[in-house]
């Protein structure tokens, strides 16, 4: 059971890395600069997946749940705030959609989606089984790929927003 | 600023590197009360209200 806990934390870690590229790619490919709200949404996620870590490297423990669960909820805030902003009939359209939905409605579908898995490790979760081994591969694939994606993501917002706020649209508007 | 916050979650996934554990929860914490922080600084500026 331990194993099945540890193998889930890493890929709660995993998949949020994975949403962090995806976003990558729409700022690089589709030149999508991220707004402030977006950056904030990309905190929130790394918040998670660093829950996530502490679970991997120091044994799981609620503690590590509890800082997820804070991210989630203050990402979610965030995801909520950017869709309540553009949700007006008429309101024009911010960003590209994705799959019918926008990046930020998405990076709340993802909260969601985290809340309900870490409540499912919970269920999961004994005090009294020793949970604390040496990382394997996937763990040590989900430690390494939160520290590159946490650091590329410090790099390109410096690039952007240098030491001050970032632009509200970060794009050139007509 | 924005970037910041990102130095303070690099900084929080070093003290997990280096096993300090109650450290690096803290600089978490920190770290997502700050984000809040900014959530309600650009709500109350891109609205121009006071709370």
């Amino acid at each position: 059971m331990i194993k099945l806990q540890r193998t889930l934390n890493a890929l709660l870690a995993l998949v949020l890395m994975g949403i962090l590229l995806a976003a990558y790619y729409q700022q690089y490919f589709k030149h999508e600069l991220p707004c402030p709200l977006c950056i904030l949404q990309r905190l929130g996620m790394i918040g998670v997946s660093i829950g996530a870590i502490m679970n991997l490297r120091f044994g799981i423990h609620t503690k590590h749940y509890a800082v997820s669960l804070l991210s989630a909820f203050v990402g979610g805030s965030v995801s909520v705030r950017q869709i309540l902003l553009h949700i007006c009939p008429g309101s024009p359209v911010f960003g590209i959609p994705v799959f019918g939905l926008n990046l930020y409605t998405w990076a709340f579908v993802a909260f969601c989606c985290s809340v309900l898995a870490i409540i499912g490790l919970l269920f999961l979760y004994s005090e009294k089984e020793e949970s604390k081994l040496p990382l394997n591969w996937l763990e040590k694939l989900a430690f390494f790929a939160v520290i590159l994606l946490t650091l590329a993501n410090f790099i390109t917002t410096l690039n952007e927003c240098s030491l001050g706020f970032c632009k509200d649209v970060p794009w050139p508007q007509p | 600023m924005m970037a910041g916050l990102f130095f303070l979650f690099l900084v929080a996934l070093f003290l997990i590197l280096f096993k300090k554990r109650n450290t690096a929860i803290l600089a978490s914490v920190i770290t997502i009360f700050l984000c809040l922080g900014m959530l309600i600084h650009h709500a109350t500026d891109i609205l121009k209200i006071r709370l």
